[in-house]
């Protein structure tokens, strides 16, 4: 009897494991790694799109570049900075808000009421509906001549004349915002309320024995003890706020008022037919958004010792 | 008196809420159903029941080719990932092997991509397959969002079934695949319609690739039909078809919601809280 | 039927050893059963026969064929979880049918023995319905069917009833044993109760910490025990346990009474075991003498707690009535013939 034959079933059950994985990794693969190391690749050329063969190779040409004493390439576009300032406001703020409002949602859910249920498949619909539906939608009822919201501001007398929602470079941001706000709050809050089911009663009973007032009581015992569902909601919502695209795309174009890093990316790639500098502007997201990830991860893994201490 | 004062307030604070959730929609449905000139007329209630606006955008528009193609989509991507999904989280959950985690850290990882990330490199992948202007590319290409989800949901469901009855099928002489397919399979259905639902909202939502990789209006899947709605002329308002399209959208994605809601919040609350 | 042998069966989870060399002949038709303190590796054991665990090092036969590269579905072992494991999804009838369809059993095969172990199980009525509709006896039941229903030469058991009530466990219990007589296979069976343990065995298996202290029929064990461990584990109430030396005309028990023993006695530090009824009230002056500190009425017996010379307790088994009162003086004679000696090791002499 050979020893080295005596985990051959372990063995199997591994080689097992790698078969059932292997569909998987093969798709996964050829969807997101090769086409990432595609796009890095071409964002080193000057290819245009659909004809990468006549490539040529050009270094850091796309990103940045000095000729004659001027810097060329995306880095050197004020657009592009453009491009993230609007993107990080953008995540910012409407995280911020969505967090905020997500909460207060989420605390009314958590109430006994008549209407409990009935509200909270009503806080799926916004979710459930397709972006670029609510893109529309909200277009529409923003729309500076025919708009129920400039209708509804006159009548309340809180504008004096209709605004431009979509086309005034000073609010259209704010604009976009606001929908992604409706859209996205609703996932938000269901995380929370998650957090929120699972706490313990107790806490609660005794501080309602203590007569604790109530906000006392949500910043002191529940705000600590939700908080790392809030954590991990802020995360997941910012990083996929950065990548932010429809919405805008649908709402207002390319316009430069909203332009965010994939609206400017996917512009230069498709409608400029430049792949060379349209992937580097998608490395560029790309690597923005890795930061922000690791920024993340770093961020949570504090938290999670700080917590340990 | 004061009790009364809360009570009221909570009441007007629910109603409020209720409004700003449901308006939009509700707005979308008045907008719809009104036809000519009616348009320019802001409405608070429904002041027209004209179904003109439906009629035109399935006569002037291939928006019911539009439908099918989103259908078909949606279902492939659903039974495509399902499929993959199941047999990597049977592996991921309930093997061990050395590489498992970092697996599926990498996965996760690439929920995180951004998708113009991957847009030109997939373009040119779509051309070599000669997929471009084929339903099929969209099938293919929405696997990077829907396999990383599902993979990580029917993973954590998984590891949550005892050990002992797939012991039990071991002995009863049942290979891998059986396991899989007369042991998991069953006892995952709750799991699998959860993200079988997310995936379906994924495939159906879905807009940048469903723009940059179909050409032909008869191709298109509906969020992309829905943008591109244009007036008759230049003078026309296009609004009232487009809501009518929006409607005929979202209605079946709402009723599906609020027919699944109680295992969607699973669903979605599985993928975050213990991810 | 099979015999099974284990030849030097080693088995590490990791970097932690937890069965450390087994050797083990179970003859064919047996039954045989484990016993041992919790996280002993009487599981483990059971799962590496079954091949649910591999071993590290050794050898496991069954039938004449070394099987430790063997899958577990083709070993010819069946196994009854500790809590059952029944597919939840499927019906009692498939649930059997199961292990034989994916052993590709035609139709009516199937169904005539399906038929027939339900019918020897008293489950036929049951075969329509789902695991969650059954009773816990039930499902124990449908468990036993699906392992008998592939008729392998050789049954596992993991503590197969402990999730039964008393009156269950009873019933099963003597079912167990009645199945064994009409199968004529080979049995291994885990338990923690003593009772199904010394009433089932053939021989039992006694594992401390991944070895095996003593391999006996259980009247052996519970006689003859090899050591202080084996003395200790079996019997309820454990068995006495005193410190003695060696003295005139035999040993000197704590308190001053003496024991006859016959044979040599080696010096050093010497155990003397007395079980609890092989204790009875003395005529006289008695070998152990103390104070009565507690009664637990047995009914039929009682079990008297006495407290002797140097402060340790002694348990005897009181039969007549009535039963002593806490505080009483009581003298014990004992049975030198049924008095076990034990060496400074733990061995018995
Ligand atoms: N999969 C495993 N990984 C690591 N250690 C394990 C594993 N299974 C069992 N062990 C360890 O092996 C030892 C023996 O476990 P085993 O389950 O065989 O004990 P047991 O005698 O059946 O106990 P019990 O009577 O409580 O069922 C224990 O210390 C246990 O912690
Ligand atoms: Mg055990």
């Amino acid at each position: 009897m050979a020893a080295a034959a005596h985990d051959s079933l372990t063995r199997a059950r591994v080689r097992t494991a790698w078969l059932f994985l292997a569909p998987m990794l093969l798709v996964l693969a050829i969807v997101a790694l090769w086409p990432l190391a595609r796009t890095l690749l071409l964002s080193l050329t000057d290819a245009s799109l659909g004809n990468a063969g006549a490539a040529r190779f050009v270094g850091f040409e796309n990103y940045l570049v000095k000729e004659d004493g001027v810097w060329y390439g995306l880095l050197a576009d004020p657009l592009w900075w453009l491009a993230l300032r609007n993107t990080l406001t953008f995540a910012f703020v409407s995280v911020a808000a969505e967090v905020v409002l997500g909460t207060l949602i989420a605390l009314i859910l958590n109430a006994r009421f008549r209407f409990r249920g009935m509200m909270r498949a009503a806080v799926l619909v916004p979710w459930a509906i397709p972006t670029v539906v609510s893109a529309k939608m909200w277009a529409w009822m923003l729309h500076d001549q025919f708009g129920i919201v400039n209708d509804l501001l006159l009548r309340l007398g809180l504008i004096g004349a209709p605004l431009a929602w979509l086309a005034n470079a000073d609010l259209a941001l704010w604009s976009v915002i606001a929908v992604d706000v409706w859209k996205t709050t609703p996932f938000v809050a269901l995380l929370v309320l998650a957090a929120l089911q699972m706490l313990p009663e107790d806490c609660y009973e005794a501080a309602r024995v203590d007569g604790i007032h109530p906000v006392k009581v949500f910043f002191f015992v529940t705000l600590p003890l939700i908080r790392p569902a809030l954590i991990v909601a802020v995360i997941f919502r910012f990083l996929d706020a950065m990548r932010v695209f429809d919405l805008v795309y649908v709402m207002t174009g390319n316009a430069d008022a909203t332009l965010t890093l994939s609206v400017h990316a996917r512009q230069i790639l498709v409608d400029f037919q430049d792949a060379g500098s349209g992937s580097a502007a998608s490395v560029l997201l790309f690597v923005v958004i890795a930061l922000l990830s690791v920024l993340c991860l770093l961020a949570m893994r504090g938290e999670v010792l700080g917590r340990r201490q | 008196m004061m009790a009364l004062a809360r009570a009221v307030a909570f009441r007007l604070l629910v109603a409020a809420l209720l409004a700003y959730l449901l308006f939009p929609f509700y707005y979308a449905v008045i907008t719809s159903m009104k036809g000519g000139s009616a348009i320019f007329s802001v409405d608070y209630w429904p002041s027209q029941i004209d179904f003109s606006n439906y009629a035109r955008i399935f006569s002037e528009q291939p928006f019911a080719l539009n439908m099918l193609n989103s259908v078909l989509v949606a279902f492939a991507v659903v039974a495509l990932s399902l499929l993959l999904g199941l047999t990597a989280a049977f592996s991921l959950g309930r093997i061990r092997f050395r590489g498992r985690n970092a697996l599926l850290f990498a996965v996760l990882a690439v929920s995180m991509f951004p998708q113009v990330a991957v847009l030109s490199g997939m373009f040119e992948l779509v051309r070599a397959f000669g997929l471009y202007n084929s339903l099929l590319s969209l099938v293919f290409s929405y696997m990077i969002f829907t396999l990383p989800f599902t993979v990580w949901v029917l993973t954590s469901f998984m590891r949550e079934l005892p050990h002992e009855i797939e012991e039990a099928a071991i002995m009863d002489g049942a290979g891998p695949w059986t396991l899989v397919v007369r042991i998991f399979l069953p006892l995952l259905w709750p799991a699998m319609v959860t993200t079988g639902l997310l995936a379906f909202i994924v495939a159906w939502n879905e807009f940048l690739f469903a723009l940059t990789f179909i050409l032909s209006n008869e191709q298109r899947t509906v969020p992309v039909a829905i943008a591109l709605i244009t007036g008759g002329s230049e003078f026309e308002l296009p609004w009232g078809g487009i809501m009518a399209a929006s409607v005929t959208v979202t209605l079946p994605l709402i009723v599906l919601v609020l027919v699944f809601q109680r295992r969607l919040v699973a669903g979605l609350t599985a993928g975050a809280v213990k991810g | 039927m099979a015999e099974v042998k284990l030849v030097g069966l080693r088995k590490s989870f990791g970097r932690t050893e937890v069965i450390h060399g087994v050797d083990l002949r179970i003859e064919d038709g047996e039954f045989v059963v484990f016993v041992g303190p919790s996280g002993c590796g009487k599981s483990t054991l059971l799962r590496l026969i079954s091949g649910l665990e591999e071993a590290t090092a050794g050898e496991i036969w069954i039938g004449g064929r070394e099987v430790s590269q063997v899958p577990p579905a083709r070993r010819g072992v069946s196994m009854v979880f500790q809590s059952y494991a029944l597919y939840p999804h499927m019906n009692v009838y498939r649930n059997i049918a199961f292990g034989l369809s994916l052993a590709g059993a035609s139709r009516a095969d199937m169904e005539a023995r399906v038929r027939a172990v339900a019918e020897k199980l008293q489950i036929s009525e049951l075969l329509e319905r789902r695991p969650r509709e059954l009773s816990g006896g039930q499902r124990q039941r449908v468990a036993i069917a699906r392992a008998i229903v592939r008729e392998p030469q050789v049954f596992l058991f993991d503590e197969p009833l402990s999730n039964l009530d008393a009156g269950l466990r009873a019933d099963t219990r003597v079912e167990i044993a009645r199945m064994h007589d009409e199968l004529q296979a080979t049995m291994i069976y885990v338990t923690h109760d003593q009772v199904e343990a010394m009433t089932l065995a053939d021989r039992m298996v006694l594992l401390n910490d991944g070895r095996v202290e003593q391999i006996g029929p259980p009247a052996e064990l519970y006689r003859q025990p090899r050591n202080l461990f084996v003395a200790g584990f079996l019997g309820s109430p454990r068995m006495n346990l005193l410190e003695v030396q060696r003295g005139e005309g035999g040993l000197l028990l704590p308190g001053g009474g003496v024991i006859a023993h016959r044979g040599e006695v080696p010096g050093g530090r010497l155990t003397l075991g007395l079980r609890s009824e092989d204790l009875h009230p003395a005529s006289g002056e008695g070998v152990v003498r103390g104070e009565v500190t507690l009664v637990e009425e047995l009914g039929e017996t009682r079990l008297v707690h006495l407290r002797i010379g140097d402060g340790q307790s002694v348990i005897f088994r009181h039969r007549e009535l009535p039963g002593p009162r806490p505080g009483e003086q009581i003298a014990l004679d004992a049975d030198p013939d049924r008095a076990l000696l034990f060496d400074g090791n733990g061995e018995r002499l």
